[in-house]
């Protein structure tokens, strides 16, 4: 890998300048989608994470948070494709991605591609749809293909899930499997907009329609900031202040953890490396070369609040994996 | 269970011994042979010992069972006298009944159970049983009797209990001991921390005096070319100065967290972008390899000091 090589000072400082270059976009993005979403820029900046670490994101808010809208004005400013994908009981694996249509004139079945096949996805309420639909998105976010037929589809770059989850209502859902979970990059969890945002949001709907959103940057540019962040330089200090998270999930007790009882699996290795290529992604957004431990903070409850899972006397006392993760925080030294 | 036998016990109880009674049947199939009185075609007496040598200090079972073809009220049994024993003394006795359906026939079985224990080493002798009944389709009485068994008493074995006692202490003993070393290490771990966390400022000495006592080291170190501990030296003096003045957390917070926490106090913005821009310098050296030149050093000392200066 190109990260292993021995980076110089000099090296960092190109990559710092690359990145200062190549991250102007984001403030205009940023500003661009802010035209139509009011705050929720948690949501937005880790979406633009997830774009660029090229990871996909579950979501877990209640209704009415712009989720949709969050994502569909990123598309817009992104300039390219979007689809929106309602989960439903009833929904089968080609409504998603595509089946073989027969055509009875020529007497040939002929590719018609799902909703799947796009560029950004928003899989509502993915817990509303049985086991073999969501395999069948689960493989395409990770194969990063769809098989219609005889003939494999690649997916087009850039290629980004956004699933939610209702937490409010669980009955006549079918919940992602742990190992299904674990396929996402970052869970997001968002809250409700805080009073001064909520009046400007009714403002905003008091008018007729939404501004139009500018085109920003186009894939092609996403792709090449996606190569800017994979040269971004994280310090072996940093992959310690890593490991030390990431096996304190495992090992609470060796790092002066009384949490033991309270986990029942850590994170998995998945976590380590979506930690580093998260920070990385967020290193870029903040227009610097070069992760800090503010970096692996900012994105470490999302990368890691689905990866610990806690044991029934957790749950019982009603401790979350959130909490957990805190408490790793809080108590692993910052190098 | 015959009631005419006042040694019974209630049925529960002779549920169970039937069960022992059953177990000990086939599971000493090479006991003591079993005797059996045929003197009467109608009731067949059998008696056994489950063992045919018994240590001195262990205990024997002596069984007498009668069994005949039909119902249990077929017959009326007077109760069994206690065999007459050498070398032996009679524990304790009990009886069960049982009714079995064999090969389509009601065969009802009487049993009674002598709980031995020896005396004496050498040979020791059960005595004969008898068993008096009546038939009561015909009123007929008749008696049987079994036959009196040698049972070798052997030396008396090691008495083997579940744990040895010396084991058990010892278990225990090293049990306290790690618990108390345990204990002490975690006290002396928590005082070393408490003295590192909350190393004692003189009276006479502000925070501010120590940390540009302190200052003034590092700066030395500095002149004499001792660059690669400067950016973790002049951290370490920040935050522990924070924590010292402002009583600031700050273990495992990074320079953002430490930053935004002086929000909450009255400082004025310029201080705290001077603080966020010192952090900033440092985290450049301590994460991007940025030469901690000589010049850097002096600025940031500078810098640092005019921070500290600021609040006196």
């Amino acid at each position: 890998m190109q990260e292993e090589t021995v980076k110089t000072a000099h090296d960092i400082k190109a990559i710092q300048e690359k990145v200062e270059k190549e991250s102007l976009f984001v403030q205009e993005l940023l500003a661009e989608i802010g035209k139509v979403i009011v705050g929720q820029k948690y949501l937005v900046e880790r979406l633009l994470i997830g774009l660029l670490a090229n990871g996909h994101i579950l979501l877990e808010g209640v209704p009415g948070l712009a989720k949709t809208l969050s994502i569909k004005t990123l598309s817009d400013a992104v300039q390219t494709n979007f689809q929106r994908i309602q989960f439903t009981p009833d929904l089968l694996p080609a409504d998603l991605i595509g089946t073989m249509i027969y055509n009875p004139q020529s007497g040939d079945f002929s590719t018609k591609k799902g909703p799947g096949v796009t560029n950004l996805i928003l899989a509502d309420e993915i817990n509303r749809a049985p086991a073999k639909v969501q395999s069948a998105l689960l493989e395409a976010m990770q194969e990063r293909q769809v098989t219609i037929g005889d003939t494999t589809h690649p997916l087009e770059d850039p290629f980004l899930v956004m699933a939610t989850q209702n937490p409010i209502e669980q009955e006549g859902t079918y919940p992602l499997p742990e190992a299904q979970v674990d396929r996402f990059m970052l869970k997001l969890s968002i809250t409700y907009p805080s009073r001064k945002e909520e009046l400007d949001i009714i403002d905003r709907n008091a008018e007729v329609g939404f501004p139009e959103v500018k085109k920003v940057i186009s894939p092609k540019d996403i792709l090449k900031a996606r190569e800017v962040v994979g040269q971004i330089y994280v310090d072996e200090k940093i992959k310690d202040y890593i490991l030390s998270i990431v096996f304190a999930t495992r090992n609470p007790e060796e790092y002066g953890l009384d949490l033991k009882d309270l986990i029942a699996y850590g994170a998995s290795p998945r976590a380590s490396i979506y930690l580093n290529l998260t920070a990385k992604a967020h290193a870029f957004l903040k227009g610097r070369g070069y992760v800090t431990p503010e970096d692996i903070k900012a994105v470490g409850m999302d990368v890691l609040r689905h990866r610990v899972i806690v044991t029934y006397e957790a749950e019982a006392e009603e401790v979350t994996s959130e909490e957990i993760v805190k408490k790793v925080f809080d108590q692993i030294e910052v190098p | 269970m015959n009631r005419r036998d006042p040694s019974h016990a209630g049925t529960v109880k002779g549920a169970n011994v039937l069960v022992l009674l059953g177990g000990v049947f086939f599971a000493f199939p090479q006991s003591a042979d079993p005797q059996t009185d045929s003197l009467e075609t109608r009731i067949e007496l059998k008696s056994s010992v489950d063992k045919s040598e018994v240590p001195f200090n262990r205990e024997a079972t002596f069984t007498v069972q009668a069994s005949w073809e039909g119902e249990q009220d077929r017959f009326d049994i007077a109760p069994v006298g206690l065999p007459e024993c050498e070398n032996f003394e009679i524990l304790g006795s009990s009886s069960v009944n049982e009714t079995r359906v064999e090969e389509g026939k009601t065969v009802s079985l009487k049993t009674f159970k002598f709980s031995l224990r020896p005396t004496q080493t050498g040979t020791g002798r059960i005595g004969s049983v008898q068993l008096s009944y009546v038939d009561r389709a015909t009123q007929d009485s008749s008696a049987l009797s079994t036959q009196p068994i040698d049972v070798q008493v052997t030396a008396p074995v090691e008495e083997r209990g579940p744990v040895p006692r010396n084991i058990l202490i010892f278990v225990v003993a090293a049990i306290l001991i790690y618990v108390i070393y345990s204990a002490r290490r975690r006290t002396r771990r928590i005082e070393i921390a408490t003295e590192e966390t909350k190393r004692p400022i003189p009276e006479h000495e502000s925070p501010e005096d120590k940390t540009l006592k302190d200052l003034e080291a590092i700066s030395h170190r500095v002149q004499q070319g001792d660059l690669e501990t400067f950016p973790s030296d002049i951290y370490r003096l920040l935050t522990g100065y924070l924590e010292a003045r402002h009583q600031i957390v700050t273990a495992g917070k990074t320079s953002d967290d430490i930053v935004d926490s002086l929000s909450n106090l009255d400082m004025p913005s310029e201080r705290i972008d001077l603080l966020r821009s010192l952090f900033a310098a440092c985290d450049l050296i301590k994460y991007a390899k940025d030469r901690a030149e000589k010049e850097k050093c002096r600025e940031i000392a500078k810098q640092a000091r005019e921070f500290v200066e600021q609040n006196r």
